[in-house]
């Protein structure tokens, strides 16, 4: 066991010295971070932690899933030094546990539909009759004679939220006749197989599978969310209880450092500067 | 002895009965009590289950009575809670229309692989594709429904796309899958209720002239009476409860659903679905009402079930079949060409079933086979680690789910260990001590348990604790433990109604044996009718091995992560591979992680086997030393 | 002859049918009885009175005493001990007045056994039940071993209930083995299931699990019923050899066993008891006559309400 805790210490030593400055704001830190919520956060959390992990192996790094509401209630209650929401706290749960949110990167909404839909663009307006449920057959939009089928995500997801918000306009209802999706590897599974599904992801997950509809002449591409000039887009929040300190704070640091930009771009985001 | 004795006892028998004589006594020897073991077993497995109940009941309780301002109420027809309706009864008849023709789909399967289990097996060895049908429907039970989820996306909704129209995610998909899903579940729970019966009737009725199939029908399955509408009970339950697969195949609208093409949305998915909102809103606490109203709905299926066994068997004196007496038949009640007709049916379910099954299930494993085929290496178990030292622990794992594996595998010792004694002790208790009423109610509790969600053990866990934390511990956190207690209270219900099952199925001529030798209630359970029921339990052990290694929805609240290296101990946070495969599932951008997905898909598989067969070896240990 | 054990006004009934009505008999502490009665007319009910088998099989309701003139047997009892009963520790009876009350009209009876102390055996806690078992052993009609090995068959009864030790078991199994003539049969075989035996090998493994728990009265319930004609006789000859060290209670409804096996016979009729002497009869023939004509007697006189 000695020998053991000597070579991880001799490895912890060797990849420290090997490592870039940012990860030694960890030196002498101890202890666990537990870090829940929203799980289009986790490929971001996991890669950090691994290389936190790798340098100083007396730090443990826990994460979890939930979702953005488990999230709130996870670090409101203490149960998590960081709680993740792919959405802006609402004022209740502000006041309620005392949260401070550090948003960390862009997430952009893409409207998506099957590779084999001949339609490339929508207008603001044709979008909303579609996810009202007024227009129900791709022909009335320039496409082939099938019908729409819609694809949603659930209530409360932050992708839903800021599609509704943004591409749709605020207070827009989505028809209660789509379909219920609970993540975007589900979205995209189903629109790649369903050639007349029209239903939204992040930005990250297009690739050759499904196809990112032009909206009012606004292409989805990482770019483009970076430079502003496409607006369909949301953040994606840290949150604490509290100022954060020690373990936590350093974490949060280190996301906000070029490893951990990297680690944001890596996942398909757009990183945010503090 | 003299003449004159004769005539005064005969004297006796004329008079009428003194009046000296004390009161009658009725004896029954369910008055025995149970031992402390056991009486503590019971209580433990309720107390959890009324917490459980309780909690539910109050967190729902407010959404019932009264509602916000403004807002429709949660027994209302309409789900939009951006303009304040939080109707749920939508998803109420969806839960009621997917998991009661779901079981009407498994059940004629279920019985079809009993029947084949007696009818298709030619001399006394069972023949080399019974024993795999049996093995199937073993390994069945530890299918991950996320397995069973992402396979059926790939595979049968495209096929129903093309033969319904529509998105193919829809009620047919659902109900398919779902009835494979409680397939096992029942297939186990018929057969440990049949096989003694069976075996009882063995010498007697070929003798009369009937054939395998008429034995099986006419008087192995009416005497089974009981076993049957459990397994239709719990394979309601089990289809009521899931969380997973309607959320991935039924589409989630919430809507509702008059043909099988029709997107529907479930109570238990209403429930995943709605933890993304905020903790306290009306739209998260609706997952409380759709947990009590799936409790309530659980309890009103399982009463009616019980009712209809009792009008059947009304007189108590013949509820249970004496060994060798031949329970009333049906066959009367049938012209001969209806029997004839129902024979053949039988015989050809007999076959058809088992074929769809091991058909689906082949399906189902070389498509996942195909699909994982880039992932499976030792980079899928190890990451960049070196194998070896990953192994000793000398150096951690990343990328790789090897942690995940060895945390599936103490998660699930812990959970059976907890698991154990409470429901294999209230079991005993439900067939040896309990009164007619405990019967009922214990009985039905269990039932009821049986069609929880297994998000709502999780969310249990977790407010029991925030409570801990607000008083005793206040450090309390997510553990291991917690999650095992929580999937401990998920396989209870299993535990429990097979126990029972399999100590009533024991011939009565073997309690009076033990009885007559002298030996107390205790060591006849012991010594002889435990050890006869091992059969029968063992079988619910597998299931709720199964159960426990493949649930995600109790995990993902109460201690499960992603990154956390090899289980460090009970207290700690720990990784789970369903965990992971539930989160590839929702979170894959490359084909390559997909495929890891499913990689780690067909390594649980191998993990539930690898627990499955340690459980058949126990128990073939045990039974060699009886 | 002294009792062994009486029954005074036994009714027992279930789900209010009565089954066998206000029974009163004494057992010898010698010699075979044996009762004869068509099927359904009590006897077995009756029979499973005698160790209070019947509240294993459903609630039942009882009327009566059954008093026992010998001490339960609790304890481990050597095998060549001297007197059993003096092993056994005696079990004290809770309300020895009531039922002394009960028997004062009966002195000729309770002559010999008023110093023993008799037991009713419904006075009887649950946690004595195991005693009484073992104190008045029984054999079933259908020959029902234990689902375990040969050998297991006799010595977890013996380990469990008799509390033998373990030293002791081996022998004890081979003489009770011997007792019932199969040693010779399983010698080489006793780690087989025991269901592998024949139908008659199966009754006399019964026969012999019951006998080494050294019971003080054996009940034996049709013990021949589903045995062939050359098993009985086995059986039968076995019995009777046994008769003179074990008093035991038969029942049959066989009238040709009942001859060959007797010491006293009694005819059960309707869930009524009714003596025959040995004067009464001296072929089958005569003793199916007087059995026709019992039957008739019960059958058109009224029973006594109950």
């Amino acid at each position: 066991m000695k020998l053991f805790s000597a070579f991880l210490l001799a490895f912890a030593l060797l990849a420290g010295s090997a490592q870039a400055a940012p990860l030694d704001t960890f030196a002498g830190l101890q202890g666990t971070l537990d870090i829940a919520g929203g799980t289009a956060h986790i490929p971001v959390m996991k890669s950090a932690a691994q290389a936190i992990m790798s340098a100083h192996p007396a730090l443990r790094i826990t994460i979890t899933g939930g979702g953005s509401g488990v999230g709130v209630q996870k670090v409101g209650e203490g149960l998590a030094h960081i709680g993740n929401t792919g959405r802006p706290l609402k004022e209740g749960e502000m006041s309620k546990y005392g949260l401070k949110s550090f948003p960390f990167a862009i997430d952009g909404v893409a409207i998506a539909v099957n590779p084999a839909n001949s339609v490339q663009a929508l207008s603001k307006a044709q979008l909303l009759a579609i996810f009202a449920g007024d227009i129900t057959n791709w022909k009335e939009v320039g496409g082939a004679n099938a019908p729409i089928n819609l694809y949603s995500r659930e209530d409360g997801s932050g992708t839903r939220e800021v599609f509704e918000e943004k591409a749709l306009t605020k207070g827009a209802k989505t028809s209660p006749k789509a379909n219920v999706v609970n993540s975007n590897g589900a979205m995209k599974t189903a629109i790649a197989q369903d050639v007349n599904a029209i239903g939204y992801v992040g930005i990250g997950h297009l690739d050759a599978k499904i196809k990112g509809i032009v909206l009012d002449g606004m292409t989805p591409s990482q770019q483009n969310a970076a430079d502003g000039s496409y607006t369909v887009t949301r953040k994606l929040y840290m949150n604490t209880k509290g100022e954060p300190t020690g373990l936590t704070k350093a974490f949060i640091e280190y996301i906000y450092s070029p490893e951990g930009t990297a680690f944001v771009k890596k996942a398909g985001y757009i990183p945010l500067a503090k | 002895m003299p003449a004159q004795h004769t005539e005064q006892v005969r004297g006796h028998t004329a008079a009428p009965a003194p009046c000296s004589l004390p009161k009658p006594r009725t004896l029954s020897a369910r008055t025995a009590r149970a031992g402390w073991l056991l009486r503590l077993a019971v209580f433990a497995a309720l107390s959890a289950i009324a917490l459980l109940f309780i909690m539910v009941v109050l967190f729902a309780l407010p959404l019932f009575t009264g509602t916000a301002e403004g807002s429709s109420g949660v027994f209302s027809w309409q789900w939009l809670p951006a303009s304040g309706q939080f109707g749920i009864l939508p998803m109420l008849c969806a839960t009621l229309l997917l998991a009661f023709s779901a079981m009407l789909l498994a059940m004629p399967l279920a019985f079809g692989i009993c029947a084949h289990f007696y009818l298709g097996q030619k001399g006394s060895q069972p023949s080399l594709f019974t024993r795999l049908l049996r093995a199937t429907v073993n390994g069945m039970t530890a299918i991950p429904t996320v397995v069973y989820g992402f396979t059926a996306l790939f595979l049968l909704t495209p096929l129903v796309r093309a033969g319904l129209g529509g998105t193919g995610l829809c009620w047919l998909s659902a109900m398919l899958v779902l009835a494979l899903l409680a397939l096992p579940t029942m297939v186990l729970v018929m057969e440990a209720s049949l096989r003694p019966r069976m075996h009882a009737l063995r010498p007697t009725a070929p003798a009369l002239g009937f054939s395998p199939v008429q034995i099986l029908l006419f008087l192995g399955l009416p005497a089974a009476r009981e076993g049957i509408l459990s397994a239709a009970v719990l394979g309601f339950g089990r289809a009521a409860g899931d969380t997973l697969l309607p959320l991935m195949l039924s589409g989630n609208a919430p809507q509702l659903a008059f043909d099988f093409s029709a997107s529907l949305r479930t109570l238990s998915a209403h429930m995943a679905l709605v933890t993304a909102n905020e903790a306290g809103s009306t739209a998260y606490n609706s997952l409380f009402a759709a947990g009590a109203l799936l409790l309530l709905v659980n309890a009103g299926i399982s009463l009616m079930a019980r009712a209809l066994s009792q009008r059947a068997s009304a007189n108590p004196l013949h509820a249970q079949p004496k060994s060798n007496a031949l329970p009333h038949d049906i066959l009367c009640c049938m012209g001969h060409w209806g029997s004839t007709c129902l024979c053949r049916l039988t015989c050809l379910l007999s076959w058809l079933a088992p074929l769809v099954v091991l058909g689906a299930l082949g399906a189902l494993l070389i498509f996942l086979c195909l699909n994982s085929v880039d992932a499976l290496n030792w980079g899928l178990l190890f990451g960049s680690t070196p194998p070896l030292q990953a192994l000793l622990g000398l150096r951690p794992v990343w990328d790789g789910i090897w942690p995940a594996c060895l945390g599936t595998g103490c998660l699930v010792l812990c959970s059976m260990a907890l698991a154990m004694l409470p429901g294999i002790g209230c079991g005993i208790y439900l067939a040896e001590y309990a009164t007619a009423g405990q019967r009922r109610w214990i009985g039905c509790a269990a039932e009821m348990l049986a069609g929880t969600p297994s998000i709502v053990m999780g969310l249990f866990g977790f407010l029991v604790i925030l409570f801990l934390r607000r008083t005793l511990l206040p450090e309390a956190n997510t553990c291991l433990l917690l999650a095992a207690a929580c999937l401990a209270l998920l396989v209870l219900p299993v535990l429990i109604i097979a126990t029972r099952e399999a100590l009533e199925a024991c011939p009565h001529s073997l309690r009076m044996a033990s009885a007559a030798l002298g030996f107390s209630r205790q060591q006849a359970l012991r010594h002889v009718l435990l050890p006869a029921a091992s059969r029968g339990i063992a079988s619910g052990m597998v299931l709720a091995i199964g159960r426990a290694a493949e649930d995600t929805a109790v995990i993902m609240l109460t201690g499960v992560v992603a990154n956390a290296g090899l289980p460090a101990g009970l207290l700690a946070k720990f990784e789970a591979l369903p965990f992971f495969i539930y989160y590839t599932a929702a979170e894959y951008q490359t084909d390559m992680e997909l495929a890891r997905g499913f990689g780690a898909a067909l390594l649980l598989l191998a993990v539930a086997l690898v627990l499955l067969l340690l459980a058949s070896f126990m128990r073939r240990r045990y039974s060699i030393r009886r | 002859m002294p009792a062994l054990l009486s029954v005074r006004h036994l009714s027992i009934s279930f789900h209010e049918r009565t089954v066998v009505k206000d029974i009163s008999l004494d057992i010898p502490k010698s010699g075979i009885t044996v009762l004869v009665g068509r099927s359904g007319s009590g006897k077995t009910t009756f029979l499973r009175a005698l160790n209070r088998l019947n509240e294993e099989l459903s609630p039942c309701e009882v009327r009566g005493q059954v008093l026992l003139h010998c001490p339960l047997t609790h304890a481990y009892q050597p095998l060549h001990g001297s007197e059993p009963a003096l092993a056994g520790k005696p079990i004290q009876e809770k309300e020895p007045a009531h039922v002394n009350k009960a028997e004062h009209a009966k002195e000729s009876i309770q002559a010999d056994t008023a110093t023993q102390n008799p037991v009713d055996i419904y006075q009887l806690p649950p946690s004595s039940l195991p005693a009484l078992r073992r104190t008045v052993g029984m054999v079933f009609q259908n020959p029902n071993v234990l689902p375990v090995s040969i050998k297991r068959n006799i010595t977890l009864p013996l380990a469990l209930v008799a509390h033998c030790p373990q030293g002791e078991l081996e022998q004890r199994l081979e003489q009770a083995l011997r007792t019932c003539a199969l040693w010779a049969e399983v010698q080489d075989r006793l780690h087989a299931p025991a269901s592998s035996l024949s139908g008659g090998q199966q009754q006399r493994l019964c026969l012999a699990r019951a006998l080494a728990l050294q019971p003080r009265l054996l009940l034996l319930d049709e013990p021949t019923a589903s045995l062939d004609v050359f098993a009985t006789q086995q059986v039968e000859e076995l019995l009777r050899a046994l008769g003179q060290h074990v008093p035991m209670v038969v029942v049959s409804h066989s009238l040709a066993q009942a001859r060959a096996l007797a010491d006293r016979i009694f005819f059960f009729s309707e869930g009524s008891l009714f003596p025959v002497e040995k004067d009464d009869y001296a072929s089958n023939a005569e003793l199916a006559a007087l059995f026709r004509e019992t039957e008739q007697q019960t059958i058109c006189s009224p029973q006594p309400a109950l």
